[in-house]
């Protein structure tokens, strides 16, 4: 009877832990809102979406943050980094030594030696584990209802830590390839060609592009721009990237720039620099500069975010004619019968980001700061920040005073933009939805709001070439996490190696230095050390696997 | 009647060594509202150049920021062994050296002989108009000015097609690591050479001009009493200059610089101040961007206080 009784409990353990993967996360009890009665107030580092700058100064003239204001009963301050900051700012701001109370960011997980552990263990981040436990009602409840088991696999870091405001719920939108190469398709159709799927033909249309009269076929970004990315699909169907770690056929972490085919892209690059197909300027070449280009019709080829392409269209027809139009190109294949690897992003079953939500030791109030941060995972505070408040004074005429109705939401729950966002005469839609929103505080990702900016057939035909049919399972998913320690081996030692390779892959495209020295490099990267890197990575891909 | 007056020699005097505590304070009795006029100029050097200096601990610990400097842990020389040792140090103190040098050799004199030009010159209204256009573009932000040179220098910028006719390459200027010295310097002249000209317009308008018109009776006409009068009228200022200027000669300003070069580049571009920033602002590297830059600082003050003995010896001006 004992040994039945002893089985049955060992059963029942069995299935309690597989029927629920979630059951280890008990969810507190909810806590009375408003939070504060207003007399706390908090500052907030976070960055300004691009767009919102239009309406106003600062964040404390944004109505999602008005509404967060009431709802809490906490005022917020904020700290905005200048757009496109390259960690300066932020570096600066952690060395003053004065704190602001809430960190709204990914620079922990970009910039700061160790990653957003490291920050805790120097003190400058709170553990926010025990908060969670103890207050984070909403985020763990939400946990146990949208979040699937991929999910929970970025739920934590290795060594137990909550990837707060970073492990966003896994919807299919998700899954598309959101940027990529886009081609003047208008023109690729009057010369009778057809969008290329080798190398060999990509190579024949940019000839014919050049012969057609485009002062660049193919517009790239200079290298420290992420849109750099832009040239992996030349590195892709050579089983590499462009400076990433990635896996090798075996399912080893590998350095992408040690790889055999990465020669062969740059000796590519080389040529095509020679023949005149790739941008002389790449060096000072922004994104923006270089849409410009595209829209100009200067240049025949770009990489783009589906999100710029309407926008690029509309801009494009304005200056060449109505003719003109884009149409997403994919990644290349080896030859017909291989695979097209997707060189960008993360693995589709990723959904997750560098984002975290901190909160400082110095916070005089952490236990409110963390409910505030909390209450943005409930129901109405996602949708606050993901959607907007639902009526607003309008941002674009504040001395009306009018009053403008954001998003609408039917019976069962599905909301959706009001024409004055999709529609908007003053401003085009990733403008004027930042006025009314913000991204870095949504804990949703919503495929309804998703699907809306990417309503034209343009955005469909993008996200189906660059998506569909092609395979990333040689990239390493971004929440993989290092420890502190691990971390700062890597930031130290990468920061040397790339500032040292891309000094001669530059000069190697440009034909300043032979191909032939590549070799040298690459036993040069060995031996800064290349292979301690790497030995971390793959430490903590296998930890990842093992979640 | 003393035995020194009888004796009829000269009483022996004892030099007494001034006071320079009560020598200042009978000055600032004699002139209180200079030193009232002098005592912001005084805050802002004890603030911001004297009171942070207590910072440079820093090189020799692990800073961390929220230890703070003194609890921080300490490393020794080992910030300044890891810059010695590593890989960048010969090229950034060629690069800044030579920089220095150019602009010490074209952007140094070109301001000395703009104003010896210009004093010739008779037409008041015309120098006028000249000293204002070549003082504007100074009041230009260096952002605006490296901006519109990444511009013109592009394969189809306007510097590069002018030069093109003279047979350069038609690509972006700013990839060849060979132009970019030369291009640094001339936009450097081409923004500074007025406003660098009217400390020596100042020292000009101080000559004697009795001199000249000594030299007028001696014979001298305007070559000469440039070569006699002028240039020696202003010989201490030009010296004083030239030898803050070698104190200078590890020190540039790493802003125009970082704003104009690229990784393509960094062999003929990166300077130590470039460095410094990228370790230690976007990398927070803070000791070991420290450690390099309190080096830069030391070799400077041996070469500013080399040069001043020098100038000393030879021509009797220095700095002190």
């Amino acid at each position: 009877m004992k040994k039945i009784l002893i089985s049955m409990l060992l059963v029942l353990t069995l299935v309690m832990t597989s029927v629920s993967a979630f059951a280890i996360y008990d969810v507190p009890e909810a806590y009375d809102m408003p939070i504060s009665d207003g007399s706390i107030t908090l500052t907030v580092y976070m960055a300004m979406e691009a767009g919102s700058e239009k309406a106003m100064l600062d964040y404390t003239e944004h109505p999602a943050i008005k509404a967060w204001e009431e709802a809490t009963g906490i005022n917020f301050t904020f700290i905005h980094p200048p757009a496109n900051d390259d960690g300066t700012f932020f570096n600066t701001t952690i060395a003053s030594g004065t704190l602001p109370d809430i960190w709204i960011t990914g620079n922990f997980n970009q910039y700061y030696v160790g990653n957003v552990e490291g920050a805790i263990d120097d003190g400058i981040l709170l553990n926010l584990n025990e908060y969670i436990e103890k207050y984070g009602h909403y985020y763990l409840e939400n946990a146990h209802a949208n979040w699937d088991e991929k999910a929970e696999k970025n739920f934590m870091t290795d060594s137990g830590m909550y990837r707060f405001g970073a492990a966003e719920q896994r919807v299919p939108v998700l899954g598309m390839q959101h940027s990529g190469m886009v081609v003047r398709s208008d023109v690729m159709e009057e010369l009778g060609l057809e969008m290329p799927k080798t190398i060999d033909e990509l190579h024949d249309l940019l000839v014919a592009f050049k012969d057609y009269g485009f002062e660049v076929p193919l517009v790239l970004e200079k290298l420290d721009q992420w849109w750099y990315s832009g040239s992996a699909f030349l590195a892709s169907y050579l089983e590499t990237n462009t400076n990433d770690f990635i896996l090798d056929e075996n399912g080893k972490v590998v350095y992408s720039l040690l790889q055999p085919g990465y020669k062969q892209y740059l000796a590519t690059l080389n040529q095509w620099y020679n023949e005149g197909l790739i941008d002389v300027d790449l060096v000072s070449r922004e994104h923006s500069d270089a849409k410009a280009m595209l829209t100009s019709g200067r240049a025949a080829m770009c990489d783009i975010g589906n999100w710029e392409t309407q926008e690029c269209i509309a801009v494009g027809k304005a200056a060449c004619g109505e003719n003109f139009y884009l149409k997403g190109m994919s990644c290349l294949a080896k030859d017909a019968e291989s695979e097209v690897y997707n060189p960008y992003g993360d693995p589709i079953e990723n959904g997750s980001s560098t984002m975290y939500w901190g909160i400082s030791t110095t916070c005089k109030y952490p236990e409110e700061a963390f409910k505030a941060l909390d209450w943005l995972y409930s129901r109405e505070g996602s949708t606050l920040m993901c959607f907007g408040p639902q009526t607003s004074i309008d941002m674009l005429h504040k001395d009306s005073g009018e009053e403008v109705t954001i998003y609408t939401e039917d019976e069962n729950g599905q909301r959706a933009f009001t024409d004055y966002i999709l529609k908007n005469d003053e401003l085009e839609y990733n403008s004027i939805r930042y006025i009314y929103t913000i991204q870095n505080l949504s804990s949703e990702y919503a495929s309804e709001m998703e699907y809306m900016q990417y309503g034209d057939e343009c955005n469909a035909q993008c996200w189906d070439a660059w998506t569909n049919g092609t395979t990333n399972e040689r990239r390493i998913p971004s929440s993989i996490s290092l420890t502190a320690e691990e971390s700062s081996l890597k930031v130290n030692t990468m920061n040397n190696i790339t500032a040292y390779a891309f000094e001669h892959i530059y000069n190697i495209v440009f034909g300043e230095e032979s191909i032939d020295s590549w070799d040298a490099v690459c036993e040069q990267i060995k031996a800064m050390g290349i292979d301690d890197v790497i030995a971390v990575q793959q430490a903590a891909y296998d930890r990842y696997q093992a979640r | 009647m003393n035995k020194s007056s009888t004796s009829g020699s000269v009483p022996a005097t004892k030099y007494i060594k001034p006071n320079p505590f009560k020598m200042l304070l009978k000055n600032v009795k004699e002139h209180p509202w200079l030193y009232v006029l002098f005592l912001p100029v005084l805050a802002y050097f004890l603030v911001f150049h004297y009171w942070p200096m207590y910072g440079v601990i820093i090189a020799f610990k692990d800073y961390k920021p929220m230890k703070g400097i003194f609890a921080s842990n300490w490393v020794g020389f080992a910030n300044f062994a890891q810059f010695l040792n590593g890989p960048y140090l010969w090229r950034l103190v060629r690069n800044t050296l030579s920089i220095n040098l150019g602009m010490l050799l074209v952007a140094f004199p070109l301001p000395i002989i703009f104003a010896l030009l210009l004093n010739e010159c008779r037409s008041v209204k015309f120098r006028k108009v000249v000293q204002t256009v070549t003082y504007m573009p100074h009041f230009v932000s260096s952002v605006v000015v490296c901006s519109l040179m990444l511009i013109f220098c592009r394969s189809n910028g306007v510097i590069t097609t002018m030069l093109s006719v003279f047979g350069m390459p038609q690509t972006n200027l700013f990839s060849i690591g060979k132009f970019f010295q030369p291009l640094y310097i001339a936009m450097n002249v081409w923004q500074e050479l007025g406003w660098d000209s009217i400390i020596f317009f100042a020292a000009l308008t101080s000559i004697d001009a009795s001199l000249y018109e000594a030299a007028q009776v001696d014979g001298a006409g305007r070559w000469r009493q440039m070569w006699h009068v002028t240039l020696p009228g202003i010989a201490p200022t030009i010296v004083i200059l030239l030898i803050l200027r070698i104190g200078n000669l590890m020190s540039l300003g790493w802003d125009r610089i970082y704003l104009l070069y690229n990784e393509m580049i960094y062999e003929q571009a990166d300077v130590i101040s470039t460095y410094v920033y990228r370790t230690g602002l976007q990398q927070m590297q803070y000791s070991y961007s420290t450690a390099v830059g309190l080096m830069n600082s030391v070799i400077n003050v041996i070469l500013l206080v080399g040069a001043n003995v020098v100038s000393r010896k030879v021509n009797d001006t220095s700095l002190w």
